[in-house]
């Protein structure tokens, strides 16, 4: 059973963790052998990256058959900043999981380890986001609309822009209407049973004066069914699962950027397989430190496992010191005008 | 920092470590900040593309410095290390001079005829 307190410190161990290693070198073969491994991983690195550069720069537009990409319209600076933070913590999290093996200090390796372990799968789950935004593609629509007052509602390229990520005219029209245009309710106060008053907004994405729309719902409470099939939706549910009297007259696609994928693309190939692989290493680090904290938690792990654990956070680093180029070169760079 | 003779030195000199592990984090994240401001600065390109490699690369050896312990550890890691990285960087630069766009010949390429080209 695990406690939440350190171990009783085992003093002869702590002595022969922190002495010279009998080696040629002095320094522990274990450790010795990640360097060199590391050392030969930057070469790996290297050259995936300046694959991903060059052909960056032959192939400008990245669709070659297709069409200009923007690049910097695909990428989501914010998210990949957020990733960058993220990677960044969970090394300062494994250089103090390191320091208390040192100190002989488990449980507090267990806590920094598990802190590691959460950073590494966020960044993780933000990559997957990402590749996924970006195999999708991006669509622009337009969109006409008759309001329940009978006002004509126009949607357009820039007010509709929060669909762009969404290359599918199928998919964005059913997330349209799911969204319910994008029209939010200010009231909606009963002045007789089963009639209601209402006040609706649709904001301009623009920046500029939103619409807005008044009336009065009847409420057919048969009409509404709930989920089982016995119970009705209540006024204000009803009123929103009938898109509040709107009635979509037309939904078009007027532009369209194909997703990037690995093969309809240079820069698609080039960008996947560089951070893919980087990505391989953050999963292979998160399973290496998961496996330390199982074996933390059995009887045969002690501080004399402290370089196991010191060769796992060098893994853990370099993964870390690799995203530090990528995002360089391969995300900031792309922001600098006619770099 | 002088290397620990014994275990309980070791411990003194972690529990310093630690806030210089919190300053140095602090610290890289701040840089981080400067990098994603300076890309949208109205600046010339060639002082924001040497900002951001000047930032990238002090972000760099402050984790390998710091948190691999390279500085606390025997100095052979450290060139071991560098070694892989000299030839890493030797190649990127050497492939990106070899790849250089401006020296492709565009329009000698269009002039090849297909056939020929397959041939050969």
């Amino acid at each position: 059973m695990a406690t939440s307190a350190n171990p009783p410190l085992d003093e002869k161990l702590l002595e022969r963790i922190h002495a010279d290693q009998n080696t040629n070198t002095g320094i522990e073969n274990k450790k010795l052998i990640m360097w060199l491994f590391l050392a030969s991983d930057c070469m790996f690195f290297g050259t995936l990256i300046s694959t991903h550069l060059i052909y960056r720069k032959l192939y400008p537009f990245g669709h070659p058959q297709e069409g200009a990409v923007n690049i910097t319209g695909t990428f989501d600076i914010e998210l990949t900043s957020f990733s960058t933070f993220i990677l960044l913590m969970s090394s300062f999290l494994m250089a103090l999981a390191v320091s208390a093996m040192h100190k002989g200090a488990i449980q507090s390796f267990r806590n920094y380890t598990f802190g590691v372990i959460l950073f590494g799968l966020v960044f993780l789950g933000g990559q997957v986001y990402e590749f996924q935004h970006f195999f999708h593609g991006q669509g622009w629509y337009e969109w006409k609309a008759t309001a329940p007052d009978g006002q004509e509602v126009v949607g357009n390229e820039a007010n509709g822009r929060y669909f762009k990520d969404v290359a599918s005219a199928a998919a964005a029209k059913e997330s349209f209407l799911h969204e319910h245009y994008g029209v939010k309710i200010e009231s909606f106060a009963a002045q007789k049973p089963n009639e209601f008053k209402y006040k609706l907004k649709l904001p301009s994405k623009t920046g500029g004066e939103p619409m807005i729309f008044t009336g009065v719902y009847e409420y057919h409470p048969e009409a509404h069914h709930a989920e089982d099939g016995e119970s009705y939706l209540k006024p204000r549910e009803a009123f929103k699962h009938d898109n509040f009297g709107f009635t979509l007259d037309e939904f078009k696609q007027v532009k369209q950027v194909p997703g990037l994928s690995l093969q309809n693309s240079v820069f698609g190939s080039t960008f996947y397989v560089m951070t893919g692989t980087h990505g391989t290493h953050v999963a292979i680090g998160i399973l290496w430190l998961f496996s330390m904290l199982v074996f933390s938690y059995t009887k045969n792990f002690s501080v004399i496992n402290a370089v196991d654990v010191e060769i796992a956070g060098l893994y853990w680093h370099f993964v870390d010191i690799v995203w530090i180029v990528i995002f360089t070169v391969v995300y900031l760079v792309e922001y600098i005008p006619s770099a | 920092m002088g290397h620990a003779t014994t275990w309980k030195e070791a411990a003194k000199i972690e529990n310093s470590r630690y806030h210089t592990f919190f300053n140095l984090a602090m610290f890289l994240a701040v840089l981080t900040g400067i990098e994603i401001v300076i890309i949208f600065l109205p600046w010339a390109t060639w002082l924001v593309m040497g900002g951001l490699i000047v930032l990238s690369v002090i972000k760099f050896f402050a984790v390998i410095l710091w948190f691999m312990h390279l500085i606390y550890d025997k100095i052979l890691l450290f060139w071991l290390f560098m070694t892989g990285m000299v030839i890493a960087t030797g190649t990127m630069i050497a492939l990106m001079l070899l790849f250089s766009y401006e020296d492709v010949d565009e329009e000698a390429i269009a002039s090849v005829d297909p056939v020929v080209q397959m041939v050969a």
